[in-house]
């Protein structure tokens, strides 16, 4: 037997694999880890001698509902100071998600974009697709070997494309990140920041300044103590109304 | 996805067939191909008995139940996606055996010089036990994180009530069938841990055991949960119902707004309203204020008295559920 026996039975191996989108046979006549089935044309890689199956969960891209969520869990987290946002980016990022032969899986984000962003940690639900082709999406930047070693034994590798939206924003005067799934609309978000001093909002101080030199109007055109009284009842009980009817609008 | 691709026998390309069907006829060469065997996974769905409405209902009744009606009318429904979510069953027999070390302690019961009884706590010889394992297991396991959705179990559900076989074509076009991201091995690894670790495991410092599924009966059972999203104020809040028996499983709805509207304005008016009369008046409305201040927040704290005028409300606990 040659001495090389055991890494030519490996190429070997590696000639023929199944398209992981239609199971039809492929065979690989290059040493590319990138090929076409012959079948239904559907890009696919290989990782140690196993094709690799892209998904992707389908979206709609809702910038507004994505922000919703967001400040719905900062109320729910005590967040008194109004949030700002900075910038919110929706897209398809690519995670790498194995089987192993033990039971266990792995997740693992394949994309530098996200970088500072919290992460989900395991896989949202929802419905999986195999990307049309005329569909193109994001191509991953980590390989598998950063979180695979091929001793392990790999059943399924699987290169999912999740809807995150990606959202800056500012809480107390600090810059803030966080996650938002287009899958479920969980949020994803990093400790908050200690919110430091009182937060007054310009229309509250527009308010504030308005009601009061109406008060120093009244108070010192009014002719006598009685109209004083009486100016002063009116503009209070107006803007009683006012915040009161201001706050049921939110 | 339910629908199975196969290899042809006759040509190697590939064909489709749905899930219970036990013949299929090939695209490409048109040969007809019995399917046979009984390896596969039984995929079953439980029908939803809830329908929108209902389901809009219940949350509309929870949240009424929770606070006032007029708070409760603030939310208005935005959209609404009815839910398959699959859970693994596994029926079978789990035989084996187990071996199990335990520590033991026994109380002794000594008297010191002083003749006063005293009991303590002495360690005993190590118990060591065997035992064969021959179990009816009967495990269900949610085949993803549901975490976003809720905390549900169905394995007693999918007993109970009647399951039909999935139709994938007919659940899809009345909602979203989650794939399952569980696969088949850690599913059973998690029926044998149930298995392993049940009974008395107190005191033990090791185990082994060699537990296998004998007769094993495999399932997916897809359970419905209406996923609706409710607005207020660009505030969107998901709520997950479980579309069977109408149970609200999460929610997370902020509580009222708490805040002293009346109570900055009026202060201010009756400050403003003394100085602008006379020195006297203003001094001894002030004071009033301030009295009224600590009657009512309980400090003069400057900061107190800012946030009271900057209108910074609480929120009291609101409508949650899982």
């Amino acid at each position: 037997m040659p001495k090389g026996f055991p890494f030519f039975a490996k190429e070997l191996r590696l000639n023929t694999t199944r398209c992981p989108q239609c199971g039809f046979k492929a065979e690989l006549l290059t040493e590319s880890d990138f090929h076409t089935c012959r079948q239904c044309r559907t890009l696919f890689r290989l990782f140690g001698g196993r094709s690799v199956s892209e998904q992707y969960f389908r979206h709609e891209t809702n910038d507004a509902l994505a922000w919703g969520a967001l400040i719905a869990l900062l109320d729910y987290e005590g967040a008194t100071a109004p949030a700002a946002p900075t910038a919110i980016t929706f897209g398809y990022h690519p995670f790498w998600f194995a089987d192993l032969g033990n039971g266990s899986t792995r997740f693992k984000a394949a994309g530098s974009a996200l970088d500072g962003y919290p992460l989900p940690s395991v896989p949202p639900p929802g419905d999986l697709e195999f990307p049309p082709p005329s569909r193109s999406f994001p191509q991953p930047t980590i390989a598998p070997e950063t979180f695979l070693t091929r001793t392990e034994a790999l059943v399924r590798l699987r290169l999912l494309q999740l809807p995150l939206y990606l959202i800056s924003f500012e809480l107390s005067g600090q810059p803030c990140q966080a996650t938002v799934s287009g899958c479920t609309w969980q949020v994803y978000l990093a400790d908050l920041p200690d919110e430091t001093g009182i937060h007054i909002s310009s229309s509250r101080l527009l308010f504030l300044g308005g009601y009061v030199a109406l008060l120093l109007l009244a108070g010192t055109l009014a002719p006598n103590i009685f109209w004083r009284i009486v100016l002063v009842a009116l503009i209070l009980l107006t803007a009683w109304w006012l915040e009161r009817s201001g706050g049921r609008k939110g | 996805m339910a629908t199975i691709v196969f290899k042809c026998p006759h040509c190697g390309g590939p064909f489709e067939c749905a899930e219970g069907d036990r013949g299929a006829v090939c695209r490409f060469c048109g040969v007809t191909s019995v399917i046979s065997g009984d390896t596969g996974v039984h995929r079953l769905l439980i029908r939803e008995r809830i329908d929108l409405n209902n389901a809009r209902a219940a949350v509309r009744k929870l949240l009424a139940a929770g606070g006032d009606a007029r708070e409760s009318a603030s939310y208005s429904f935005k959209e609404s996606t009815l839910i398959f979510l699959p859970f693994w069953r596994v029926r079978g027999m789990a035989t084996g055996w187990q071996w199990r070390e335990k520590e033991t302690f026994r109380e002794e019961v000594d008297y010191d010089e002083n003749g006063t009884r005293c009991t303590r706590t002495v360690k005993g010889e190590n118990e060591r036990s065997f035992s064969l394992v021959a179990k009816p297991l009967d495990f269900s396991t949610p085949a993803g994180d549901y975490t976003p959705f809720g905390q549900m179990r169905v394995g007693l559900a999918a007993a109970v009530l009647k399951c039909e076989a999935l139709d994938y074509q007919d659940a899809a076009s009345r909602g979203i069938v989650v794939d399952p991201l569980k696969g088949v091995a850690q599913v059973r690894q998690e029926a044998l841990a149930m298995i392993r670790g049940g009974g008395d495991s107190d005191g033990t410092i090791r185990q082994e055991a060699r537990v296998r599924i004998s007769s094993e009966w495999l399932a997916l059972s897809y359970y419905p949960v209406w996923r609706l999203l409710f607005t207020r104020d660009e505030r969107v809040y998901p709520v997950t119902i479980d579309a069977v028996n109408g149970d609200v499983i999460r929610c997370q709805f902020p509580g009222e707004e708490q805040r002293e509207r009346f109570l900055p304005l009026a202060l201010i008016a009756l400050v403003l309203l003394g100085w602008t009369t006379m020195p006297t008046a203003g001094v001894a409305l002030t004071a009033l204020a301030a009295y009224l201040l600590k009657w009512r927040v309980g400090t003069l704290d400057v900061s107190s008295i800012i946030k009271l005028l900057a209108g910074t409300s609480k929120r009291s606990v609101g409508v949650q559920r899982g």
